[in-house]
């Protein structure tokens, strides 16, 4: 028996257990946004640990590790949008639109693909407000302090942002049974 | 709906799993990144940080059993009659020469007290031990068929539990320091008795109330035939760990009395003599330095390239009397309307009141606003307070940290010299006297073997042995020149009212793939300072006494022109 498991944050956590601990879960968070490029999504979650190495020291234990790990992941991956949108190629529909996965992808890859589109498809920040409410678990006080808003105000924006996402998964389902 | 979007996210994001390799490409980047010890300022305080990763493998392990064994005494306790009773119980068993203690998967630990002396057996066949009388550590490792012997000085166990227990007579003043340093919040101790293995036994069972991030129980059993303790367990919803106690008449001799092989490769990393005797006068010299002292530091980003930093730096205030410390430590935000601009230059012309070398600046700075953390640290137990980002409220737990204060930083003792395998890296000329070099060589904390970390410390005999030079680079034989620089000298030195040596002012530089940067280190210290006993008790800190800690500054994306 490790007398160390099971005591949470006892001993200062190095950032090396964080990577090996979190980086499947960053991976496929970075992967499900960035759907269906997986090139990207390696050379995204590489950037987020780097980003997270150097931030490491300024963490100070107000959020799990996982969820603080998001929160940079969310920006990287707007950030990598941002530089697509920059590229003549690419248009604002390009960024919004989710390619159908290839013949012969498993029903993990569709599942994958349709919620990647539904959420791209949502403005951005309601796509923000419902992973951080659905996926960090935060509380709506939790939401507020964090964005320095009021609690009402985030309550209303995620009603909207719910409201948004039904309406888009409801429409996929349509077009899916068809 | 909740529902449907909290599943269709979990599932989505679950879904997809990284490529083979990428893990390992990514660690590899990580180790270019990370200067290995970029820690230029005491880090003390900070609930997080590297320090317990570059350990070596026998104090780490001591300081797990050892940490382990703290961890289950009841970090926050009221004192009542039962609290009292697992007290006396403890105090029956310490007086046992030796205390034994096995775990369910066959490890076994045997640990004697003043001077510790620890050694471990684990499932595995490896066999660890720690003498601190010697300063010795050795570890067998059954695959490679090898005993590593090595240096290993109380100074490497000074932030450790093992430190903690090597500075303790007995396995009672170890438990007992956590005890009386943090009983002041909330759990509760019961009395009962119960059958265990047909045996009537006291157990004295502790809510933990929320207590420190317990959530569950914990039981103390004492065979009320002996008075000593026999068990101790946690449970934390289903699962239940504990460790059995038993009080043998004497220790292992050494390893091999555990059943090491004798024919067993030795290999030697102990330090040399010319070695030991240059770090024997820095500790020296570390341990002249004043007991009591009021200092203030502050530590800002002054060259930017790259990506922007996330914040622009921090201020430290310490009092340190004896062993009490406390330390109260202030963000240097980023502000919010950064330009997308010119943001390197306006960052510069925010770094500029904190570069006068004025303490009086740093303190009119420091009234203006209050603390996002206060530390304290009193008996070896170490506690920090700030306000928790997502509710708000004040978070007080006890960490683990290095003791010392900013003095820490002066000789950069912080670093694991002694168990890095070190040989002298010759003199060089410094603009106030020769300096004597240390060098050291140890594998990357990320990839281990492959890419090295090697760590220079230059030390000024003229200076008290202050640590002038200091540089980590990490290597990687696959992308040669790339390396990762951490560099931080001495540009000005002061002395203390009471006459003492310190660096007054310190430049560090960090080369990283990302870009360089540099940081301007400025520290006062008065050691005539009068301080009050009462800024040790961190049970008059409340939530007005700090200020939540400012979301980073959404800047990683601007970088440097």
């Amino acid at each position: 028996m490790d007398l160390k498991k099971g005591v949470p944050d006892f001993e200062p956590m190095a950032f090396d257990e964080v990577f090996r601990s979190h980086f499947r879960e960053v991976y496929g968070y970075v992967a499900y946004r960035l759907f269906p490029d997986r090139d990207a999504a390696a050379e995204v979650t590489q950037d987020v640990f780097l980003a997270a190495v150097e931030a490491w020291p300024t963490y100070r234990g107000e959020c799990s590790p996982i969820a603080w790990l998001r929160g940079i992941a969310r920006r990287k991956t707007a950030d990598w949008f941002r530089g697509r949108a920059a590229r003549p190629a690419a248009s604002a529909a390009d960024m919004n639109e989710v390619p159908a996965p290839e013949a012969g992808s498993d029903a993990n890859d569709e599942r994958t693909a349709a919620i990647s589109s539904v959420m791209r498809s949502l403005p951005q920040d309601y796509a923000n407000l419902l992973e951080e409410k659905y996926l960090d678990g935060l509380s709506v006080r939790q939401i507020a302090q964090r964005r320095g808003v009021g609690e009402k105000s985030v309550e209303s924006a995620l009603s909207r942002a719910r409201e948004a996402f039904r309406e888009k998964y409801e429409r996929l389902q349509i077009q899916q049974e068809r | 709906m909740d529902i449907v979007i909290e599943r269709e996210l979990k599932a989505a994001t679950s879904a997809c799993q990284p490529p083979a390799g990428l893990d390992d490409s990514i660690a590899r980047r990580l180790a270019e990144r990370q200067t290995a010890t970029p820690a230029a300022t005491p880090t003390a305080m900070r609930p997080r940080g590297f320090r317990l990763g570059r350990a070596i493998a026998v104090a780490a392990a001591a300081c797990a059993v050892l940490a382990g064994l703290a961890w289950l005494i009841p970090p926050l306790s009221k004192p009542s009659t039962a609290y009292a009773e697992v007290m006396q119980a403890l105090a029956v068993s310490q007086e046992a020469e030796c205390t034994h203690f096995h775990e369910k998967d066959g490890r076994e630990c045997w640990v004697s007290f003043k001077p510790l002396r620890w050694i471990e057996k684990n499932k595995d066949g490896s066999v660890q031990s720690l003498d601190v009388s010697s300063e010795q550590g050795v570890s067998y490792s059954p695959s490679a068929k090898t005993v590593t012997i090595m240096t290993v000085s109380p100074s490497t166990l000074v932030s450790s539990p093992a430190g903690d227990a090597a500075r303790s007579a007995n396995m009672l003043e170890f438990l007992a320091k956590r005890l009386q340093t943090e009983k002041a919040m909330g759990a509760e101790v019961t009395k009962g008795a119960e059958r265990i293995a047909g045996k009537e036994m006291t157990v004295f069972t502790e809510k933990l109330n929320g207590v420190e991030n317990g959530q569950g129980t914990r039981r103390f059993i004492v065979d009320p035939a002996t008075s000593r303790l026999v068990r101790i367990e946690e449970t934390v919803g289903d699962k239940t760990v504990g460790v059995d106690f038993d009080y043998p008449d004497k220790m292992p001799a050494d390893v091999y009395a555990l059943g090491v092989p004798r024919e067993a490769k030795v290999i030697d990393l102990r330090l040399t003599a010319d070695t030991a005797c240059l770090l024997k006068s820095v500790r020296a010299a570390a341990d002249r330095f004043s007991k009591t002292y009021h200092a203030i530091e502050s530590d800002i980003q002054t060259s930017f390239s790259g990506e922007a930093p996330q914040k622009l730096g921090w201020v430290n205030e310490w009092w340190v009397k004896g062993a009490m410390i406390r330390s109260n430590s202030y963000d240097v935000p980023l502000p919010r309307d950064l330009g997308e601009k010119d943001w390197q230059k306006q960052l510069a012309e925010l770094a500029k009141p904190f570069l006068t070398g004025n303490v009086a600046d740093l303190e009119a700075w420091m009234k203006q606003r209050k603390p996002i953390s206060i530390g304290v640290i009193r008996d070896g137990a170490d506690s920090v307070a700030y306000l928790s980002r997502e509710d708000g409220k004040l978070v007080k737990r006890t960490s683990r940290r290095t003791p010392g204060g900013p003095i820490q930083a002066f000789w950069q003792l912080e670093s694991p010299i002694e168990t890095s395998t070190p040989r002298m890296g010759g003199q060089e000329k410094g603009p106030w006297g020769d300096l004597v070099g240390i060098v050291s060589n140890t594998p990357s904390p990320f990839t281990g073997p492959g890419p090295k970390c090697e760590t220079r410390w230059y030390f000024n005999p003229d200076r008290d042995y202050l640590c002038e030079r200091f540089s980590v680079a990490n290597f990687d034989p696959n992308h040669p020149g790339k390396d990762a620089r951490y560099f931080r000298k001495v540009a000005e030195y002061a002395k203390t009212p009471g006459g003492l040596w310190y660096p007054a002012r310190s430049e560090a530089e960090s080369k990283r793939l990302s870009g360089k940067t540099a940081r301007s280190i400025t520290c006062f210290v008065d050691d005539k300072a009068k301080i009050d006993d009462k800024l040790f008790d961190l049970g008059t800190v409340t939530a007005d006494s700090l200020q939540l800690t400012p979301p980073a500054s959404r800047l990683t994306s601007r970088k440097a022109d």
